[in-house]
């Protein structure tokens, strides 16, 4: 009978899901991943403070998120006071937050505000990064990401040590049930896969035509490589299937041992590459501060003994840097109530959301008080609104391509070797690269000879959902050496033109022709 | 009773991450409440040849126009050099951003507001110097104007076409005469309304769908 060996089967699953949600451990993780968020979203959010009347309340333009999947509103938009009133303590909370300062409480104020705002403005505040911050905030509400490296953890210890327990024995941190970092973990990796299932439906992706675009976008932030990698799709082509693999394995390899480090590694070289060629500069910050949930505290003391390690040097940087994280031992503070601690909380978000209201209703922001009265708008000149208001034109000829290059190797359907010099009995490749939106085409190559005159021409139809062409040409003996040129044409215009240089075939090459 | 509040806590919430990661993988319900925005992980799921900008343009009763976007105390830009309105990509909140302006100015009363969509080929973003030297010629920007709603003071739209990109394609589409036909020769007497989900800027536009748009009417100053 297999009864036994199923029932202890049966046993043996809920033990290790016992074990991997409830093993407790001291949430060194969460504590950092509370830190690097609160610094992330700090950033996000204080630019956006003075301009929160406009993004967020009645008395501006905000664009709730309910608008734009056409349901009814999921709450009443606020007024501009109570929209400055809650990103002021928004701020206040993050700020707590990072301090580890009543931190169970900071963490549900910063979710509720943060969410309610992002919900406000889907144009210039939420997006997919905003979005994953939500989800960290919100699992680090369940946690006891303040039980260490907070205020909250120095308060706790003072109030031990006045009872007379020794420094030791407060020192030592607390422990807590894993699942909230389980659950961050598993999110981190559900994100991951979600990315990588919505790659699988774009084909534009995998011949690196998606990631073209994007590297030549002010969409985003500047970036500083992304218009050197735009000429090279076969290039991005493989990138892109490098991070779709591992955005794929993420989950599956991502808890222990080599594969742990390595899919780590990967995914913060992957985000930072996004902020090289994307622009995209916060999305790395909350993305490789979420990875901090996979530290624990073999983690932890690997680094201690290594910043120890480092300290034992004496001089230069390494040992500057163990000095910084060296072992503090911090002063017992004065007696204080936690009820005390809880109304000073109290005190500073009334004073937070009255300084707030007082200091947006001074910067004026409509310049509704200003002494000439409010602002007049600005008058546009008849022909920039002509220009404006004109009819709508097709698309010019010139604009449905972006690249054309010859060379001799093609991988991943895009040219690899972009060359100007080809032997006799070579195969030059010509690739054309078109964006959308175009109409049918027939693409037509023709090739000129050193006198400018049209030897050979040549064409191929693309439909409106193709985005890329290319022409193989056999230079043989019937081409002597000289310069030539390849011009691609779409009706009658003339597009790019490539010139290059056809050499004597090698010696002891045989042609066909 | 606190293991079991746990045992909640980690079955709903794993069982949301699987609803939307099941429902973006089969497109299911993916667009059913805005909480989904929270739970399909869809980054970077579009993309376009074209950089997007909207303006939002005010005609008085006068016959002069007034840029209601940017509005006259400053634009915000959330993320890079561009400004917020830029970031509507199907310029649908135009309204909302032009009566911001309207609201917070004094103006002469205003007859209609115009929303238009600027694009221009993304290959223009690239360094003059860098352009020059792969294209063979200096840049030759072209924007193109596309009016997407032309709106009452009130907000009432008294004119909209689809999406420039929208536009586009079906302009691409009625150059083949077999396909207009068959489609004329088709259409129903009741045209019902399409729903789509995209995952591609342009992967799955219903090319039999008619236009929306007829075209809009010269400015009433002319």
């Amino acid at each position: 009978m297999s009864t036994g060996n199923s029932s202890n089967s049966t046993t043996g699953v809920r033990a290790s899901l016992s074990e991997f949600f409830y093993a407790e451990e001291v949430p060194y993780g969460l504590a950092l991943v509370r830190i690097v968020i609160s610094i992330a979203l700090l950033l996000a959010m204080v630019p956006r403070w003075p301009y929160a009347r406009e993004l967020y309340s009645t008395d501006g333009a905000p664009v709730p998120v309910w608008t734009v999947y056409g349901n009814a509103p999921l709450f009443p938009e606020p007024s501009g006071a109570v929209a400055v009133a809650v990103h002021s303590v928004l701020i206040l909370a993050l700020v707590t937050s990072c301090l580890g300062w009543c931190t169970r409480f900071s963490m549900i104020v910063t979710t509720v505000t943060y969410i309610f705002l992002n919900a406000l403005d889907t144009i210039g505040t939420m997006n997919k990064y905003s979005v994953i911050a939500s989800h960290l905030v919100f699992i680090l509400c369940f946690s006891q990401c303040g039980a260490v490296w907070s205020l909250d953890n120095w308060f706790r210890r003072s109030r031990l040590r006045r009872t007379g327990v020794s420094a030791e024995l407060a020192n030592r941190p607390v422990r807590f049930a894993a699942w909230p970092r389980r659950l961050m973990q598993l999110f981190v990796g559900v994100v991951y896969i979600g990315a990588a299932f919505t790659k699988f439906k774009i084909p534009a992706y995998f011949s690196g035509e998606q990631l073209q675009t994007w590297m030549i976008t002010s969409y985003n932030l500047p970036n500083p490589l992304g218009r050197f990698f735009e000429p090279y799709p076969a290039l991005l082509a493989i990138f892109g299937l490098v991070a779709l693999v591992w955005e794929c394995a993420f989950i599956f390899l991502a808890w222990r041992g080599i594969s742990r480090i390595a899919m780590l590694a990967i995914g913060a070289t992957f985000h930072f590459m996004t902020l090289l060629t994307l622009g995209l500069w916060l999305f790395p910050v909350v993305c490789i501060g979420s990875y901090l949930c996979f530290l624990n505290e073999r983690d932890v003391d690997w680094f201690s003994r290594l910043f120890a390690r480092w300290r034992e040097r004496g001089q230069g940087l390494p040992a500057a840097i163990g000095r910084l994280f060296r072992p503090r031992e911090w002063p017992v503070l004065p007696a204080l109530a936690p009820a005390w601690a809880q109304a000073a909380f109290a005190a500073m978000a009334a004073l937070t959301v009255c300084g707030g209201i007082a200091l947006e209703y001074k910067l004026d922001r409509y310049g509704m008080r200003r002494p000439e009265g409010p602002y007049a708008l600005k008058e546009l000149d008849p022909n920039y609104v002509a220009e404006e208001l004109r009819p709508s034109e097709r698309v010019r000829n010139e604009d449905k391509v972006l690249l054309f290059d010859i060379g001799s190797k093609v991988l991943a359907g895009a040219v690899v070797d972009r060359r100007t010099e080809f032997r006799q009995g070579d195969t030059m490749r010509a690739e054309c690269d078109l964006v959308p939106p175009h109409e049918d085409l027939w693409l037509t190559c023709e090739l000129e000879d050193p006198e400018h005159r049209v030897i050979d021409t040549t064409g191929c139809t693309v439909s409106a959902d193709s985005m890329r062409a290319i022409f193989d040409y056999n230079i043989g003996e019937t081409m002597g050496p000289g310069n030539y040129s390849l011009v691609l044409k779409i009706g009658r215009d003339e597009i790019m033109r490539r010139s290059f240089r056809v050499l004597l075939a090698a010696k002891g090459a045989r042609l066909a022709n | 009773m606190k293991r079991w509040l746990s045992h909640i806590c980690i079955t709903t919430y794993l069982l949301a991450l699987s609803f939307g990661f099941v429902s973006h993988a089969f497109d299911f319900k993916t667009g059913c409440h805005p909480v989904m925005y929270f739970l399909v992980w869809d980054m970077f799921c579009g993309w376009a040849g074209f950089e997007g900008r909207m303006q939002v343009i005010g005609e008085g009763e006068s016959g002069k126009f007034y840029e209601l976007a940017p509005a006259p105390w400053g634009e915000f830009h959330p993320y890079g050099d561009m400004a917020r309105q830029h970031y509507d990509p199907e310029c649908k909140q135009g309204e909302r951003i032009g009566h911001m302006a309207l609201n917070h100015t004094k103006h002469e009363p205003m007859v209609r507001i115009f929303v238009v969509e600027e694009e221009y080929p993304k290959k223009f973003n690239l360094p003059d110097a860098q352009y020059e030297a792969y294209y063979g010629k200096p840049k030759d920007f072209h924007k193109y104007c596309h009016t997407r709603f032309v709106l009452t003071p009130t907000g009432e739209i008294l004119n909209m076409q689809p999406t420039f990109f929208v536009y586009q394609y079906q302009w691409g589409l009625r150059d083949n005469p077999r396909l207009m036909s068959d489609a004329r020769r088709s259409q129903p007497f009741i045209p019902s309304g399409l729903m789509n989900d995209s995952h591609g800027a342009f992967s799955s536009t219903p090319f039999y769908e008619p236009s929306p748009g007829t075209p809009v009417g010269g400015p009433l100053a002319e």
